[in-house]
């Protein structure tokens, strides 16, 4: 599936340096694949693993991975992380 | 990788990651996806008992950019490395060293290039560089020459200081050093950052001694293994931190293939010079274990090591004089410590001559089961005993916070080590300097356990006074060079004391006393000073992974081993701690780290005597992931070719995999050639050579 939507994402890309340093890169990418499903939790220390079919990515362009995540615990303030 | 973003305040709510996949999605066949919630409550300073962060996923899509975008990309941006310096040079053998107009440095070996670009910042605000390319004009003057055949010298100056950078070729290696001189009337810091960037990409890129890790060290735990190694297509380059400031301040953090040497919080008084030290290792293999091994040999690390253990904490009084020697023999200790400490614990209030009765009967009755065991008596040079809040007899001494109060440590009452106190008591936290009053105390039990104690040394724990968790800093004084600087201004905002750099005098006494009476010194932590790096001491190392492993490879290379209560959960097996197949497969993680072996608490009971009571005593001359080569013999876990020469082995030993010695080994295991022997080590094994004795 492919959809064609141009999304005005500001993708934040922040490197866990030990100080609060990130970058931020301002592009515009073209969705090729998107979960379908509902928002979902992973509790803590548990994994989630989602099948992706085989895409088609012209020459020339580069892929990325749009994710949205945040991490919930009562009285914490808005705190968002990823580990690959 | 760990991202994190701390708020996506006046980003929007909608904000999402994107990740560049590029390199790891497998094109032409479908792919997974795998999230894990790694995330614990411990990270953000809440109690264990909180509820475990959820992680919840909204948006989730593979999309594509233009590759023009892509490369764009904070990090696909760190790849490009500059062009070629065509400035002034010096050379030696294949490796030759540029100095671009603009102060940058190219470091030129056979296979690939490494620049070294450098940030400064400036007091009043804005920054300086030593950069590759032309850059504007910040200094108000820069000036490079050729010293002599093997040295450049670059010398820059503004309103605040002067810096003068000298490189070059000393010993077989490269130097680097930055001279900095306050020109100013007032106190001044400067935020420095180094940039290593290699002409092409490297096999790998070793931050304190591991591959693949994006940071190393950190103002609250400075880096002990404080290098970056390269390792490129042939050969590779290392760099190590040598003085004390730099090694204190220093954090090392990658960004694609760009390396950052930093330290943030150096600062100067009013007319004085300091003079940061880096050394540079051009490698002709790509090879971190090569580099560390010299390393070691220029710092003059490789000392002879023996073999000790905190055995005894479990030998209760039930063991009698037989099973001691035994629970010894076996693992082949030859230096234990007791379990009680001076001072500190199970409400000990007696006097010190009170205390050193109590205190000597470990020595008594470990000696008569075994003779020649060496007991060290157990200091905590940094906690005292409990006293009524505000009576502390150390006032003097007491490590002073933020808030401008002294810092303690929890009397937790479910801790049966540190709990025992009556309610409103504290337990004071305390910095040694020479002449003040803790400083002394140490003194005293130093003197009173190698007289009256009996005992053959001292064990210092917690000795480095450079981990955060036990106090790092403290705000009632400066030590001429820790300061806080304010980003934008560049001006110093806050001076203040680390506690590694005060004690360091102190602690050296310390050792100095305990050698004054023949004794020996074991400290917990590696040294992480020049000064302590100097001094013969053992070292242990609290740590069940191997970044903390590494924090060993410029010491005695002695980890602690696993125990019961100190056993990493990725680490042990599903059968717990309990075999002696789980003893040796925790000796054998060690050595593939490059790491010998200390015991911790009993751990599983051994039915014979094992692999360790044959590694010791060893000074190692080369480490190798999997293999320590030392003077009097090598131990490995890796088959191959082992020994110093045509008829300089004298036994060769292999062990299985409960770390018990094969009498009989099969034939072709052992094969005598030329130089040694060529060993074929038994899965989940060991091999030790035993070196003849040297004609002198």
């Amino acid at each position: 599936m492919r959809h064609s939507r141009t999304l005005p994402v500001w993708a934040v890309m922040g490197l866990w340096l030990g100080f609060t340093a990130f970058e931020v890169w301002a592009v515009s990418p073209l969705t090729i694949w998107r979960y379908e499903g509902e928002a979902f939790l992973i509790p803590a220390r548990k994994s989630v693993s989602i099948s992706v079919p085989s895409l088609d990515i012209p020459a020339g362009q580069a892929a990325v991975l749009v994710i949205q995540v945040r991490l919930q615990t009562r009285g914490l303030p808005i705190l968002t992380g990823i580990t690959c | 990788m760990t991202l994190f973003s701390y708020s996506f305040e006046g980003i929007g709510e909608d904000a999402a990651y994107m990740l560049d996949v590029s390199d790891l999605i497998a094109r032409d066949q479908s792919n997974e996806i795998k999230i894990t919630n790694t995330a614990a409550p411990e990270y953000f300073n809440l109690p264990g008992d909180s509820p475990q962060p959820e992680l919840l996923v909204g948006r989730l899509e593979l999309a594509t950019v233009p590759e023009s975008q892509a490369a764009a990309s904070p990090l696909r941006k760190s790849e490009t490395p500059p062009a070629p310096v065509s400035g002034k040079g010096i050379q030696l053998d294949s490796v030759e060293i540029l100095a671009s107009p603009a102060g940058g440095i190219e470091i030129r070996q056979p296979d690939t290039s490494y620049f070294i670009e450098s940030e400064f910042s400036r007091p009043g605000g804005g920054i300086h560089r030593f950069g590759i390319e032309k850059q504007p004009d910040t200094w108000r003057s820069l000036q490079i020459s050729i010293a002599d055949i093997h040295s450049i010298c670059i010398t820059a100056e503004d309103d605040s200081y002067r810096l003068i950078r000298s490189i070059g070729f000393r010993k077989g290696r490269i130097e680097l050093q930055d001279t900095f001189t306050n020109l100013a009337d007032r106190v001044i810091g400067v935020a420095i950052t180094h940039t290593m960037i290699p002409s092409r990409p490297p096999q790998g890129i070793y931050l304190g001694g591991i591959d693949g890790v994006d940071n190393n060290g950190s103002p609250s735990y400075p880096a002990a293994n404080p290098t970056v190694f390269y390792a490129g297509t042939k050969g590779g380059l290392g760099i190590a931190a040598e003085d004390t400031v730099l090694r204190l301040g220093l954090k090392t953090y990658r960004a694609g293939t760009r390396c950052y040497f930093l330290s943030h919080h150096f600062g100067l008084d009013v007319s004085a010079s300091y003079t940061l030290r880096c050394a540079l290792y051009p490698e002709d293999k790509p090879s971190y274990w090569s580099f560390i091994s010299r390393l070691r040999q220029d710092w003059g690390v490789n000392r002879t090591v023996e073999n000790f253990g905190f055995a005894a904490t479990s030998l209760d009084e039930s063991y009698s004089d037989e099973a001691m020697r035994t629970f010894f023999q076996r693992r082949g200790i030859r230096i234990t410590i007791p379990g009680l400490w001076w001072g500190q614990m199970y409400g000990f209030t007696g006097t010190p001559q009170e205390q050193v009765k109590i205190l000597g009967k470990d020595p008594v009755r470990i000696k008569r089961a075994c003779p020649d065991m060496r007991v060290l008596c157990k200091i905590q040079p940094l906690l005292s005993a409990a006293c009524p809040e505000g009576q502390d007899p150390y006032q003097d001494s007491q490590i002073i916070q933020e808030n401008g109060r002294p810092m303690t440590f929890p009397c937790d009452p479910r801790d049966p080590c540190y709990g025992d106190v009556p309610p409103g008591w504290v337990r004071y936290r305390h910095v040694p300097v020479i002449g003040n009053s803790w400083y002394k105390q140490l003194e005293e039990w130093i003197h009173l356990s190698m007289t009256e104690g009996g005992f053959d040394g001292i064990y210092f724990d917690t000795f480095s006074y450079a981990t955060g968790f036990y106090g790092r800093y403290t705000y009632d004084r400066w030590d001429g060079h820790t300061v806080d600087i304010d980003p934008q201004s560049g001006e110093v905002t806050r001076k203040y004391a680390d506690l590694a750099l005060i004690s360091e005098p102190a602690r050296i006494a310390l050792i100095e006393l305990v050698r004054k009476y023949g004794g020996e010194v074991l400290a917990n932590d590696p040294p992480q000073t020049e000064g302590l790096t100097c001094i013969n001491t053992l070292r242990c190392n609290e740590t069940t992974n191997h970044q903390g492993y590494a924090q060993m490879h410029l010491s005695t290379l002695t980890p602690l081993g696993h125990s019961e209560c100190y056993t990493s959960n990725e680490r042990r097996n599903q059968k717990g701690w309990k075999t002696e197949a789980d003893r040796m497969d925790d000796i054998r993680d060690k050595l593939s780290a490059g790491c010998l072996y200390s015991y911790y608490y009993a751990g599983p009971e051994l039915t014979q005597e094992i692999v360790t009571r044959w590694m010791f005593p060893i000074t190692p001359v080369e480490i190798g992931p999997g293999w320590v080569i030392g003077r009097e013999r090598t131990v490995t876990m890796v088959s191959g070719e082992y020994g110093w020469g045509p008829d300089t082995v004298a036994e060769t030993l292999l062990f299985d995999e409960n770390g018990h010695r094969i009498l009989s080994p099969p034939p072709d295991a052992i094969q005598p050639i030329p130089e040694g022997v060529k060993i074929q080590i038994p899965a989940g094994g060991m091999g030790i050579l035993i070196r003849k004795p040297q004609q002198e």
